[in-house]
């Protein structure tokens, strides 16, 4: 029986169905783009290990085929088995080896890529330092003690925890958090209703701003805005509970509030919604999960070049001040498209920017792998080169050999071929 | 029985198998975390060169921090400019270069309003060149023309240097193209900075080339356009509507479908902003009384409704109309004109607010908009 697995898994014909199930998941996974958008359909065809179909009205998960994450494995655990069990090192498979070592570790390269890569931005205005960038995509319940003049003391709240009904004890916090409410996505609805459950707290901007859901996001160039109740509970007593919301945090958002609802807000969205408890000052933000940096990065000028003449953009340029006082960096640097600055294990790509060309928006990418497709890349270069070579060499000595009678040494007897050259010897 | 080969295969792939699900389980997620961050403070005042100083009073500098306008804008550079980059607010930027060194820079710049009027821009100029200050009644200038919005010329010649600039009120905005430098180099480079403003075309009346550019895409992200176009119509699912040619679009706000903004005189406007809301949108009272907070109005009962609302035909219902003046969030005077239509279970809210003489001018303009809309 496990000699049979072990034949399946080390068998060439696996890998073709594997291959070709790999195309087709391809093909049908960039079509669904269009449909589900990026993002969803990268999780539900790419990132899976099934890819699951759902009939209509009802709620079951029904595996149809294998997703991309089980394809890559069974593709990974193939090449290696299949190398376990025939690995016999000599000198004419070199390059064999060298080319699948090359595969082998592009494939463990983007498993570690999906597992471990972290893209988050970095939203500077002229003039403006940061010592963090924010998660593109996900989004955390921050709850702040202010209290030290010295530094903040943040707890974290993974989004995927503000399930509604909720209660919340962080450790360290002398306060539980009970979720009332949650909208992945929202909008503000204003002092007036619309249709639909509506979040309306009882401390904070929430008393004057209200927030209705909307669907998720899910166009690439869409965001979700998520908005949540929180009620605060210390000691068995409800202190209220304060609308956090995506919205308060982002200036551009927050402007577009002041000029929709102005003066009724009575205070400004981006205030912080503070509350006391046990003497400590804490603020709570729903804001993208923010990634704390060793460094800090001064936007000094951002330049948004056009061709001459018209408005049509030729190039972005960010130029940054960078300071990092534990490795004594304290240097400028210019951050254009196709140049970026690779510093502290990350990457900063010039990514776009904001009306008025005041605020530049760097791409932070941490990626531990990054460096694997070019190891890959050059060991199946490598490999290829070397089995070139290996097979001229050998070409080039039996061609500098002189001609001797009777079959080549190295090469076996000719004895199918023998007839059949004779026979054209013949015909001749 | 398994071979020894086989045992290698099987321990090896399990051992790949664990590895792989370690690291397939070891990324933090869903978790509360606990870390310290230093204080958030507010950004520092930018390194000098790069900003002006905060709540700098001179108006129409080149770096002051004021939105940029997005208008297109097309010209014809003359034969020996040097093209050089725009920076954040300069529109265009060009160096004229001359005999022995010399030289001068022409510069397109673009500010709202009128950024302080003619005598502010006419003493800072001056000063540039080594003039003293003047009154408004010893102004000296010559009509402009830049694509047929008239504005004025001003030339002021200093020791050694000299001024050459127009100043072009539009849509509510400035405009200066402005030519300084030495000045043997600008009296010498005149008619072609003449000819250079008769090549210039702003908004729809510049043709814009097709965006070739594989960057082009960012800057739609980033700005938007305010090509000055006369909206007719909009995209699937929405209602059909033709603005009118003098009404500019803008980007929208947050909960905004559409946006229009509209020039009056000087620096007077007025803008023009569509919205949609599920069901009644919370009712007329609520809307009417959340209009009236905008402009700083009390708040009215319902009893009083009729004496501030009229209806309005508009195909296929009523609209209700509303026409307020107050104090907007500034504390300038506003006035507003607001119309709600129930349709196919949705209210539309179309809202003309602004300076009142630009409202007073458009306000028919408006209701005949709201009564030309189509809905699907």
């Amino acid at each position: 029986m496990l000699k049979n697995c072990v034949n399946f898994l080390t068998s060439l014909r696996l890998t073709v169905v594997l291959l070709g199930l790999a195309l087709i998941l391809v093909f049908v996974g960039t079509l669904a783009e269009v449909r589900m958008g990026l993002y969803d359909a990268q999780a539900e065809i790419f990132r899976s290990l099934f890819v699951h179909w759902t009939p209509a009205g009802s709620h079951l998960r029904i595996p149809v085929f294998p997703g991309g994450w089980l394809i890559g494995l069974a593709l990974l655990v193939n090449l290696l088995a299949a190398h376990i069990q025939r690995f016999q090192f000599s000198k004419k498979k070199a390059g064999i080896f060298l080319i699948h070592a090359g595969l082998i570790f592009l494939l463990a390269g983007q498993f570690m890529t999906e597992r471990f890569q972290v893209e988050s931005q970095m939203r500077l205005s002229v003039g403006a330092t940061m010592n963090y960038s924010e998660d593109s995509r996900n989004h955390e319940l921050a709850v702040i003690d202010v209290t030290d003049p010295d530094h903040d003391s943040v707890v974290s709240i993974a989004e995927p925890l503000l399930a509604p009904g909720r209660e919340i004890h962080p450790a360290g916090l002398p306060f539980a958090l009970r979720v009332k409410s949650y909208f992945q996505n929202s909008q503000p609805a204003g002092p007036m209703s619309g249709t639909g459950e509506k979040l309306k707290a009882s401390q904070g901007i929430g008393r004057q701003l209200l927030f209705t859901a909307l669907p998720e996001a899910k166009q690439m160039d869409d965001e979700n805005r998520p908005t949540a109740l929180i009620e605060v509970v210390a000691g068995g007593r409800s202190l209220g509970d304060w609308t956090v919301s995506y919205w308060l945090g982002k200036p551009r958002l927050a402007a577009d509030l002041e000029a929709e609802f102005g003066g009724l807000l009575q205070v400004s969205p981006t205030e912080p919604q503070k509350f006391e408890v046990a003497g400590h000052t804490y603020e709570m933000a729903l804001r993208p999960v923010r990634y704390y940096k060793p460094y800090a990065i001064t936007l000094l000028e951002f330049n948004h070049d056009i061709y001459p003449g018209t408005d049509i953009p030729s190039n972005f340029s960010s130029k940054i001040h960078l300071r990092d006082r534990a490795r004594g960096e304290d240097r400028d640097v210019l951050i254009r498209m196709n140049a970026p600055l690779r510093y502290g294990g990350e990457t900063f790509y010039q990514a776009s920017f904001e009306e008025g060309d005041r605020v530049s928006i760097l791409q932070v990418v941490r990626n531990p792998a990054a460096i694997t497709p070019y190891v890959a890349c050059s060991l199946v270069a490598l490999g290829l080169v070397t089995q070139f070579l290996m097979h001229l060499f050998a070409f080039a000595r039996k061609r500098a050999q002189p001609a001797q009678p009777g079959p080549l040494r190295g090469t076996p007897p000719a004895k199918v071929l023998q007839p059949a050259l004779a026979g054209k010897r013949s015909d001749a | 029985m398994l071979c020894a080969l086989e045992m290698r295969t099987t321990c090896a792939l399990s051992a790949a198998c664990l590895v792989i699900g370690l690291l397939a389980g070891c990324r933090r997620e869903n978790q509360i975390q606990q870390y310290q961050a230093p204080k958030e403070k507010e950004p520092p005042a930018p390194a000098a060169g790069n900003q002006p100083p905060p709540g700098m009073s001179m108006p129409g500098a080149e770096t002051a921090p004021v939105p940029v306008n997005t208008t297109p804008l097309q010209w014809t550079t003359p034969p020996g400019w040097q093209k050089l980059a725009p920076t954040s607010v300069r529109r265009g930027n060009f160096l004229v270069p001359g005999p022995d060194d010399k030289k001068a820079e022409v510069t397109i710049t673009s500010f709202p309003g009128d950024v302080g009027g003619a005598l502010a821009n006419v003493n800072r100029w001056r000063q540039e060149v080594g003039l003293g200050e003047i009154t408004e009644k010893e102004i000296a200038s010559d009509k402009a023309v830049v694509d047929s919005n008239e504005g004025k010329l001003y030339e002021f010649a200093g020791a050694t240097q000299r001024t050459v600039v127009a100043m072009i009120p539009r849509d509510g905005s400035s405009w200066f193209f402005k030519m300084r430098g030495d000045s043997a180099v600008v009296a010498g480079a005149k008619p072609a900075f003449l000819e250079f403003l008769k090549s210039v075309h702003f908004g729809a009346n510049a043709a814009v080339p097709p965006a070739a550019d594989p960057h082009a895409g960012m800057a739609a992200m980033g700005t938007g356009t305010g090509t000055g176009m006369a909206a007719a119509g909009s995209s699937d699912g929405q209602p059909k509507w033709s603005a009118p040619a003098n009404w500019t679009e803008s980007t929208p706000g947050a909960m905004v479908t559409k946006s229009f903004a509209i020039a009056g005189d000087a620096s007077q406007k007025a803008a023009v902003t569509i919205s949609v809301l599920a069901g009644e949108g919370g009712g007329t009272l609520a809307n009417v009384n959340r209009w009236r907070g905008q402009l700083k109005l009390p708040a009215i009962a319902e009893d009083g409704l009729a004496k501030v609302t009229q209806s309005v035909d508009v195909p296929g219902g009523k609209a209700t109309l509303v026409d307020f003046t107050g104090t907007n969030a500034d504390g300038q005077p506003s006035r507003m004109v607001a119309a709600s239509v129930t349709h196919g279970g949705q209210t539309w809210f179309y809202k003309l607010t602004g300076d009142d003489p630009v409202v007073t001018r458009e306000k028919d303009a408006f209701v005949k908009f709201v009564q030309t809309v189509r809905y699907p």
